[in-house]
C-alpha cells in the first residue's frame, strides 16, 4: 500500500467519524424534545433511581406504560419499562419471585389470576397504607368498588386496578330486525334465537362463546356456575362444582352448544368469531370487550354500522349475568429495594384522572367519573356491575381451575356427560389439593 | 493417546457440558426428589422417590409418552426420505438457482417456530386457504378433530424438521467422489442403482446421524403442539413436554416436573441407545 492509499484510507475514516457525529447530535435533540417534562408530577429523589416495570402488551396497558415512562424527565429518576407476551412475562415473575432475595423488577402488571396467587403466595406488597395515604391526592375513591374487591385479598389490597374487561355480546342488529327477534337476555332466548337463525342465509354461526380450548371452556363455566348460584369451591376448599348447580350450569353451556354452535362452532376462538361477525358469518359472539374493536371500524369491519353491544345474557333466568369482572392492576413486588413510596406515585402518576380519560380511548377504565369511551362501554359496564365477579382468591382456586381445563371440553364432544366430567375433574382436583395440602 | 492428554485436549469441551448439561441435570434430579411449588421454592422439602413415582403411575405420562414415540416412528422416517430427495433435487441444480432453492427450502428453519405454527393452523381455519379449498372439496367445514389434529402435528412436524436434516444430506452429497459416479456410469447403472449402491452407502452415516438428532427434538417437542392443539384435550395430543408443561405451569408442581423431565432423558437415552451403536459401529468401520 502506497501513501496515496494510506491517505485516502485516513480521509476516508475522517468522513465515517464526523458523519457519525453529525447524525447522532440532532437524534438526542429530537428524543429530548418530545417528552412532555410536566406529565410526571413526582418530587426528584436524591440519589439516582432506577424503576424497573414489567407487564404484557395490549392497546390500553401500552398507553399506561407511555405516562409511566414520562417520569424518567424527573430528575435522577429512570423508569424502564418492559412489555412482553403474556407467558414470556409470566415466566419472568416465576423467576423474579422465586429466585432472589430482591425482586428485579419494581412495578408488576397483574390480572385477576396472578394477583391472587401471588398475594396468596406474599409476594405482593400491601397497599393499604399507601392508598390511605394518597387517596386524596389521587381522588382513589373514584376507582370502582368492584375494581378494589378483585384487588383485595382478606381486606389486603395488593393492587390497583387499570383496565377493566368482561365478556357481553356483540350482535348483527339489522339481523334481529330482519328477524324478529329482541336482543336476549338469558341463554333460554340465545338457544331460542338461533333455531331462528340457524338457516338465515350467509350465516354459518348464529352464535358462539369460546369454548375452543379447555381454559376457555373454564372461563365460560364460572360465569354459568356463578349464575346457577354455586361456585367452583367450598369455603374449605373442597370441590363445590360437581354439585347440582355445577351440572345444571354445565347442562346449559351444552345446550347452547349444541343449539347453536355446530362441530365448526367448537373451534371457534374470540379472533376468528371477531372476523366472523366483520365479514358477517356470524350473528352473536359472546365476546371479550377487549376484542370488539375491530367492530367500530368501517375499514375492519363490513358491518360497523350494524353491530351493536349489549350486556352478557344470563345463563339462569334471574340469576346473574354471565361475564365476570376481569381486571388488570399494577401490583408492587414485597421484595422490591426501592423506595415503595416513589414507586406507587409513580405507578399512580400513570392511573391518575388525566391518564385514564386519554386510556378511555383504548379500554374500559376503572374511574367511575370517565363515562367517556368505546361504543361498547354500557354493555360492558353494565354486565361488570351485575355479572358473576372474579375467581375466589382461595389459592386452591387455580388447581380447580386446571381441572375443569382438563375436562370440560369432553362435554362438548359428547365424550362426557356433564356430570361424569365434572365428577372426573373434582377428582383429579381432589387429589392435587391433598398432595399440595389444600385438603386434609 | 495417554489419558493425561486426552483431558487436557477435551477440557474446554468437558468443561462446557458439565456446565450446561452435567450441573443442571444434577439439579433436575434434585428438585425431582422434593416437594417444590411456586409458593415453597426456597422451602423444599425432600419426598424421595415420590414424584418419580407419581410420575410413572400417572396414565397421561404414558399417553403422552407413546403419542410421542408414534410422532418418532413416523417422522424420523419420513422426514429423512423428504430431506435426502429435496438434497438429491438441489445437488442437480446449478449456479444461483441453487442458492434459490437452497433458501426456500430452509424457510422452515428460518420462521420463527411459534409464528410458523399459527400460520399453518390459520391455513386451516374456516377463514384460511386451505380451510376454504377443503370446505369446497369436502362439502362441509374441516374440522379439528383428534385424528385430524394428529395428521397436521406430523405434517407439520416434518415440515419444520426436514430443512436441517436437508442441509446435512446436501453437504455430505458435496463428498461423494464423482469418478465412482463417472465409473458406474459407464459400467450402465442408471441414476436410481447410482443413488442406491453408492450414495446411500456413502451417506450411511448421517442418515444416522439425522436420526438420532430428530429422535432428540422430537422428544422435547413442544411448541407447535402447544400452538396447534391450544392445549385441549379433545384431540389427545399431549406430548412429553406438553405434559411437564401443564404440570409446572398449571398445577405448579415444579419437583414433580422435574421428576417427569430426568425420566424424559432416561427415556430418550433408551431409545437412543440402538441408533448409537450402530453410529459406534459404522464409525469403527469406516477406520
Amino acid at each position: 500500500m502506497n501513501k496515496k492509499h494510506y491517505l485516502l484510507s485516513l480521509l476516508l475514516l475522517g468522513a465515517i467519524v464526523i458523519s457519525a457525529c453529525a447524525t447522532a447530535t440532532p437524534e438526542v435533540v429530537e428524543e429530548v424534545a418530545v417528552v412532555d417534562p410536566t406529565a410526571c408530577n413526582v418530587d426528584p429523589p436524591d440519589a439516582p433511581v432506577e424503576i424497573n416495570v414489567i407487564g404484557w402488551s395490549f392497546e390500553i396497558m401500552n398507553f399506561y406504560a407511555e405516562e409511566m415512562e414520562k417520569c424518567s424527565e424527573v430528575e435522577n429518576l429512570e423508569v424502564n419499562v418492559q412489555l412482553q407476551d403474556f407467558v414470556a412475562t409470566r415466566e419472568a415473575f416465576n423467576l423474579a419471585m422465586t429466585g432472589g432475595d430482591e425482586s428485579p423488577f419494581d412495578i408488576m402488571h397483574v390480572s385477576n389470576p396472578e394477583l391472587n396467587e401471588f398475594g396468596n403466595n406474599g409476594w405482593l406488597l400491601p397497599l393499604n397504607d399507601l392508598i390511605d395515604k394518597y387517596r386524596d391526592e389521587y381522588d382513589l375513591d373514584d376507582i370502582a368498588d368492584v375494581s378494589w374487591d378483585g384487588a383485595t385479598i382478606d381486606g389486603v389490597i395488593y393492587g390497583i386496578p387499570a383496565t377493566a374487561n368482561t365478556l357481553h355480546l356483540a350482535y348483527r342488529s339489522d339481523l334481529l330486525e330482519e328477524y324478529g327477534l329482541e336482543v336476549p337476555t338469558t341463554y333460554d332466548e340465545i338457544i331460542e334465537m338461533c333455531g331462528v337463525l340457524a338457516d338465515a342465509p350467509g350465516i354459518d354461526l348464529p352464535f358462539t362463546m369460546d369454548v375452543s380450548a379447555g381454559w376457555a371452556w373454564e372461563i365460560e363455566f364460572l360465569a354459568f356456575i356463578r349464575s346457577f348460584g354455586s361456585d367452583y369451591l367450598n369455603a374449605d376448599s373442597t370441590v363445590a362444582f360437581n354439585g347440582p348447580e355445577g351440572v345444571a350450569a354445565a347442562t346449559k353451556m351444552k345446550e347452547v352448544v349444541d343449539a347453536c354452535m355446530p362441530p365448526a362452532g367448537l373451534q371457534s376462538y374470540y379472533e376468528e368469531t371477531e372476523v366472523n361477525i366483520n365479514t358477517g358469518t356470524q350473528a352473536m359472539v359472546h365476546i371479550w370487550a377487549s376484542n370488539t374493536v375491530s367492530m367500530f371500524d368501517p375499514e375492519q369491519s363490513d358491518f360497523a354500522d350494524v353491530i351493536k353491544f349489549a350486556p352478557a345474557a344470563a345463563p339462569k333466568p334471574g340469576g346473574l349475568l354471565g361475564g365476570s369482572a376481569w381486571h388488570d392492576f399494577y401490583t408492587i413486588p414485597a421484595t422490591t429495594p426501592t423506595d415503595t413510596d416513589l414507586i406507587f406515585r409513580i405507578l399512580m402518576e400513570s392511573l391518575d384522572r388525566t391518564s385514564m380519560l386519554g386510556a378511555a380511548d383504548l379500554g374500559i377504565v376503572t374511574r367511575s367519573s370517565i363515562d367517556k369511551g368505546l361504543p361498547n362501554l354500557a354493555a360492558a359496564s353494565e354486565t361488570i356491575a351485575n355479572g358473576v365477579g372474579i375467581y375466589d382468591p382461595n389459592p386452591a382456586t387455580s388447581l380447580a381451575q386446571a381441572a375443569l381445563w382438563n375436562w370440560l371440553p369432553f362435554i362438548g364432544t359428547g365424550e362426557m356427560t356433564p356430570q361424569e366430567a365434572l365428577d372426573a375433574a373434582a377428582e383429579e382436583y381432589t387429589a392435587e389439593a391433598i398432595a399440595q395440602g389444600y385438603l386434609p | 493417546m495417554k489419558l493425561k492428554t486426552f483431558f487436557q485436549f477435551t477440557a474446554p469441551s468437558n468443561l462446557v457440558m458439565v456446565a450446561l448439561m452435567i450441573i443442571p441435570l444434577g439439579l433436575a434430579i434434585v428438585m425431582g426428589a422434593n416437594y417444590i411449588t411456586y409458593a415453597t421454592f426456597k422451602e423444599p422439602v425432600f419426598v424421595g422417590l415420590s414424584n418419580y413415582m407419581e410420575v410413572l403411575a400417572d396414565p397421561a405420562f404414558w399417553t403422552a409418552f407413546r403419542w410421542t414415540l408414534v410422532i418418532i416412528v413416523v417422522v424420523v422416517p419420513a422426514h429423512i426420505i423428504v430431506a435426502f430427495v429435496g438434497a438429491l433435487l438441489l445437488d442437480q441444480v446449478t449456479g444461483w438457482p441453487r442458492a434459490f432453492y437452497l433458501a426456500a427450502m430452509l424457510i422452515p428453519m428460518i420462521v420463527v417456530p411459534v409464528i410458523g405454527t399459527v400460520v399453518f393452523r390459520q391455513l386451516f381455519e374456516p377463514t384460511g386457504l386451505l380451510g376454504w379449498f377443503l370446505r369446497a372439496v369436502l362439502g362441509g367445514p374441516f374440522l379439528f378433530t383428534e385424528t385430524s389434529m394428529k395428521v397436521l402435528i406430523l405434517i407439520h412436524t416434518i415440515w419444520i424438521s426436514s430443512p436441517f436434516a436437508l442441509v446435512i444430506f446436501f453437504a455430505g452429497l458435496q463428498t461423494v467422489k464423482q469418478e465412482l459416479v463417472d465409473a458406474s456410469s459407464i459400467d450402465g447403472a442408471n441414476r436410481i442403482q447410482q443413488i442406491r449402491h453408492i450414495v446411500i452407502p456413502h451417506l450411511r452415516a448421517l442418515f444416522l446421524l439425522n436420526a438420532i438428532i430428530a429422535v432428540m427434538d422430537f422428544f422435547r417437542l413442544f411448541d407447535n403442539v402447544f400452538v396447534l392443539t391450544r392445549m385441549n384435550p379433545i384431540f389427545h395430543s399431549d406430548t412429553l413436554q406438553t405434559y411437564l408443561f401443564r404440570m409446572a405451569m398449571t398445577v405448579k408442581r415444579l419437583g414433580k416436573a422435574n421428576a417427569g423431565a430426568v425420566l424424559t432423558v432416561l427415556l430418550i437415552m433408551v431409545v437412543l441407545i440402538p441408533f448409537l451403536i450402530l453410529l459406534y459401529r459404522e464409525q469403527t468401520e469406516e477406520r
